[in-house]
């Protein structure tokens, strides 16, 4: 039996054995995957780990007055993101700080209704493990980095307004005030846009690392307002516009 | 080590059941009847094991493994030569990931009898220890990447560059490509995986697959992206640089295709991309039919009719 196994699956895969097709015809279609039917055996196997997610996953974590969204150049749930990293990173480590950035690709879900929020949601609208890092750059380094922001489309932003033109930031204003190319200034960024992302302008400079994960500090900031008994602050305001 | 003897025998097996399972593939051969395979995919699921939640708009309720889990079922009873394959982006994404690191994703393709995948960026996500690790302990499924040099790393014995499955009598050759990861991926989550020409690589692979294999069919999973308005490497592009590609199943760029779309490759054929979105909330579908091309193959050279299938 062993012997026979052996041939056969020698002689299948002898290419010289093979007569040769083409494909002739192709028919596409697909599915939208709905709740119609659930397979019990995949149900049974995820069980337990649904019920730990569950557990750890579904206390509220603070209540959202409106429904933010994520929106090129800038919307609502990237300000909102945005402002709580501000927001914590002068609480928690350095108050001096003036703006906070969030990349628009890592905004990982399309909006958040009104209504209380999950600590699950949290971790699906920033799922990475990235960590609330701070560094002071200069005017110039700080004008080369928001003309990255530019050309990337835009993305959410905390501390600072701009119009984007021509792929470039213009009209900057940190704190109300016109960027000054001899300024320094001091932002709260994720490490992976400072260390891995598209931009090389940030990585050579002197970085402090909090080991706060950017997660962690919405949900802080979140708690703070719950804690405090008042909606979370939304600002549905645009920092970033598109020149007209 | 063992890992991979296991690994090794484990596909050895498959390979041993495929060919004693289908002893028609050599009964028939020289037959004109009409041989069919039904190709289905997923791309970046991103660790959507439940259907979204009710509070994620037009998407809520929908998606889900053990829907989709429960379709191919239904898919496998209806046709009897079923391709299942994913295009990379298994992880990251809901609280699943943060807190198992991909343990139950895996276990869910396994279940659902993936034939392969490819890894996204974000399969590095928890670092390619615990990718390699995950496969290791839950994979039922190889990763098949020919652009990625894994030397050293602990995905270097984890990964094989191209795969032949034999379904009906067809014979399908397999490769993959993974993105470039500078720019993309922190450093230390790659541990040393060198980010090869994709291009040149699945040119090579294809070739190798579809002349010195004599594969009827050869599919490259991609996790390049389907098209960029900048200059980079795309499905696109792959589709029209390389000649002997019959099918890209992409990913990445997370975009619902209405249609797969067609190019005409080096070799003057057609070569066809398909990509269904993300979060598992739609399964692609591609049904082939195939003729008997004889001993002198003319290599793509005659076109394959393409159309959408009816009552879909």
């Amino acid at each position: 039996m062993r012997k026979y196994l052996i041939i056969l699956l020698f002689t299948g895969f002898l290419p010289g054995c093979h007569p040769g097709y083409r494909p002739t015809e192709l028919k596409y279609s697909g599915y939208n995957i709905q709740r119609l039917s659930a397979d019990s055996a995949v149900t049974a196997m995820l069980r337990p780990y649904a019920a730990e997610v569950s557990r750890k996953m579904r206390d509220t974590v603070g209540q959202i007055p409106v429904p933010i969204r994520k929106e090129l150049p800038d919307g609502a749930l990237g300000n909102f993101l945005a402002d709580s990293y501000l927001a914590m990173a002068r609480r928690k480590f350095d108050p001096s700080v003036q703006m906070a950035f969030l990349n628009n690709g890592g905004i990982r879900i399309n909006q958040i209704p009104a209504g209380p929020v999950l600590r699950g949601t949290i971790y699906e609208v920033m799922p990475f493990d990235n960590e609330m890092v701070i560094l002071s750059v200069s005017g110039a380094q700080l004008q080369a980095y928001l003309d990255f922001v530019a050309a990337e489309g835009g993305g959410g932003v905390a501390g600072l307004t701009m119009t984007i033109s021509g792929k470039k930031a213009t009209g900057v204003r940190v704190g109300g005030t016109p960027l000054d190319p001899n300024g320094t200034y001091v932002m709260a960024n994720s490490d992976y846009t400072v260390f891995s992302g598209g931009f090389v302008g940030l990585k050579t400079l002197p970085v402090r690392r909090t080991g706060y994960l950017l997660r962690d500090a919405t949900i802080d900031y979140c708690l703070d307002f719950r804690q405090r008994g008042i909606p979370v602050a939304v600002d549905t305001e645009k920092r970033i516009r598109n020149v007209q | 080590m063992s890992s991979r003897r296991r690994f090794l025998r484990e596909t050895g097996l498959t390979a041993a059941a495929l060919v004693l399972g289908r002893p028609e593939g050599f009964a028939q051969a020289g037959e004109s009847a009409p041989r069919k395979l039904t190709i289905l995919h997923t791309n970046d699921v991103h660790s959507r094991l439940d259907p979204f939640p009710s509070d994620a708009g037009s998407n809520a309720g929908r998606g889900g493994v053990a829907a989709r889990a429960a379709l191919i079922r239904r898919i496998r009873s209806e046709e009897e030569h079923v391709l299942l394959l994913d295009a990379g982006d298994i992880f990251q994404g809901t609280p699943y990931f943060n807190m198992f690191k991909g343990e139950p994703e895996i276990r869910a393709m396994s279940a659902m009898g993936y034939d392969a995948g490819v890894m996204g960026n974000h399969d590095f996500d928890a670092g390619i220890n615990n990718f390699a690790d995950q496969m290791a302990a839950h994979g039922r499924f190889p990763i098949v990447m020919c652009n990625y040099d894994f030397s050293g790393t602990p995905m270097q014995d984890r990964h094989i560059p191209r795969l032949i499955i034999k379904k009906g009598g067809i014979r399908i050759g397999i490769t993959g490509v993974g993105i470039e990861l500078d720019g993309l991926v922190p450093e230390q989550l790659c541990g040393g995986t060198r980010y090869l020409d994709p291009i040149t690589h699945a040119a090579r692979e294809a070739e190798f697959l579809k002349k010195q294999k004599k594969c009827d069919l050869v599919i490259c999973l991609s996790h390049l992206g389907d098209q960029y308005k900048e200059d980079k490497v795309s499905d696109e592009i792959l589709a029209q640089e390389t000649g002997h590609i019959d099918l890209i199943i992409g990913g990445h760029t997370h975009r619902f295709f209405d249609a797969p779309r067609t190019y005409v490759n080096k070799s003057g054929g057609k070569t066809v991309v398909n990509q269904v979105g993300w979060g598992g909330l739609r399964l692609g579908r591609l049904d082939y039919v195939f003729g008997d091309s004889g001993r002198q193959r003319l290599d793509n050279s005659e076109s394959i009719r393409i159309e959408k299938k009816a009552g879909d």
